[in-house]
């Protein structure tokens, strides 16, 4: 089973430490280097599915400046679909890679000749 | 920040009132945390988000395109039996009495210039008899004796022709519609009600209120399955074969009803081929599982089992 984009980034996230929601957009907006910002809807709607799937769960709730935050960690089922992820996701680079490779090998001749 | 929170507060009214109250709180905190100082009101990318969350949540879609599929054949299939039904019922109630048997007698002798053998009628308006595919109608019959049809004797008499080919005839008089089948021996009428107007719109009406009820009972049954494999699996595999039982029939049933009206000629009733010989025992089966399905979302939806631990701080 892959993972959507936003649910890879909210599981490599949570690989360290517990975060909040606010944290969780954050952290996501850093790991992807900007790339990817997630709105609210986003983020609940992939939590939701990734808390059903078993990959997190709620770690604790604070109330902070009469803020509630509720804290998202990592479940084991979580981090092994995340291996799993990054293992597939390697496999494929890996063979895009070699096909490059392979491509640039055959064309260099050309080149050379021209 | 008050106004930044009143706008907040808007915008999550798209997910529906559970969901606001079990996760409200913390989403609300998570959009002030994100929101520069003196922000007087979320970006419209933020809203947009928001908002397409809550869509997102009200319908329980999820991601793939099986869940789509299921989703819009379950629509498709309540719209067209929910406008069959509003059409029953706009017929049921708005349709007045036909004619007796005396004044059809009288309405068909008027038009042919000769004495009618006999009447026979046909069931009620919109019925649910199934062995009975026409609406209802009384039908005369003339008498086999080279009676020669003479068409004009109908503008005489008031009524304007509709359609005219070398198989039928249909006219209308007021709230009456007549057919001459022409091909027929014993020439034969048949006098039914032309459709009242309100028969359109509640058809309509019915089509999308139903239409919205399938998606609604989709999103209920999305709900139930939750977190719950098992369940899900016998829910989406029960809901595919209810559809599986429904569906050609409504669309053959759509196309039929569409065309009858496009011809000008007799519109079957929507539901008419489910009252087929060979079909009733699987149209039986789809209702049962309707039903069934109808009762597995009509039960509370287990509330969340996560039960974090709560900690309070002043500051933070």
């Amino acid at each position: 089973m892959s993972l959507q984009e936003p649910s890879f980034l909210i599981l490599s996230a949570l690989t360290t430490r517990p975060l909040h929601g606010y944290g969780l957009v954050s952290e996501v907006q850093k790991l992807s280097a900007g790339r990817v910002r997630l709105s609210v809807g986003t983020l609940y709607g992939a939590l939701d599915r990734l808390a059903e799937q078993g990959f997190v769960s709620v770690d604790r709730e604070e109330t902070v400046g009469g803020r509630l935050r509720r804290y998202y960690v990592l479940t084991d089922e979580g981090a092994e679909a995340l291996a799993a992820e990054v293992n597939h996701l390697r496999a494929n680079a890996d063979l895009a890679a070699s096909m490059l490779r392979k491509r640039a090998a055959q064309s260099a001749p050309r080149l050379a000749a021209s | 920040m008050k106004s930044y929170q009143a706008w907040c507060r808007l915008a999550l009214f798209a997910f529906p009132r559970d969901y606001r109250r079990r996760r409200g709180p913390e989403m609300l905190a998570t959009l002030l945390d994100g929101s520069c100082p003196g922000q007087t009101r979320p970006s419209v990318r933020e809203l947009l988000g928001i908002v397409a969350g809550g869509l997102r949540c009200r319908l329980r879609l999820r991601p793939g395109a099986g869940p789509l599929v299921l989703a819009c054949s379950t629509v498709l299939t309540t719209a067209i039996l929910g406008g069959a039904a509003a059409t029953w019922l706009a017929w049921a109630i708005t349709s007045p009495a036909l004619p007796s048997d005396a004044e059809a007698k009288a309405i068909a002798q008027a038009v042919v210039g000769a004495a009618p053998a006999g009447v026979r009628r046909t069931s009620i308006p919109y019925h649910l008899d199934f062995d009975v595919e026409q609406l209802s109608g009384v039908e005369v019959a003339f008498p086999d004796n080279g009676l020669a049809w003479a068409p004009r004797r109908l503008n005489t008499e008031g009524w304007s022709v509709a359609r005219a080919d070398n198989y039928g005839l249909v006219a209308y008089r007021a709230d009456l519609k007549m057919t001459v089948l022409l091909y027929s021996r014993p020439l034969l009428l048949r006098i039914d009600h032309a459709e009242p107007p309100i028969v359109t719109t509640a058809t309509i009406a019915g089509f999308l209120l139903c239409g919205l009820g399938g998606w609604l009972l989709n999103a209920r049954l999305g709900r139930r399955c939750a977190g719950r494999p098992a369940v899900s699996a016998w829910i989406v595999a029960v809901g595919a074969l209810t559809i599986e039982f429904f569906l050609p029939l409504c669309f053959y049933a759509l196309v039929e009803y569409i065309g009858g009206h496009i011809n000008g000629g007799q519109a079957e009733p929507v539901w008419s081929p489910l009252g087929w010989q060979w079909v009733r025992v699987l149209a039986g089966t789809g209702v049962a599982m309707a039903i069934a399905l109808l009762v597995v979302s009509l039960m509370p939806v287990p509330p969340d089992t996560a039960t974090p631990r709560k900690r309070s701080m002043s500051t933070g």
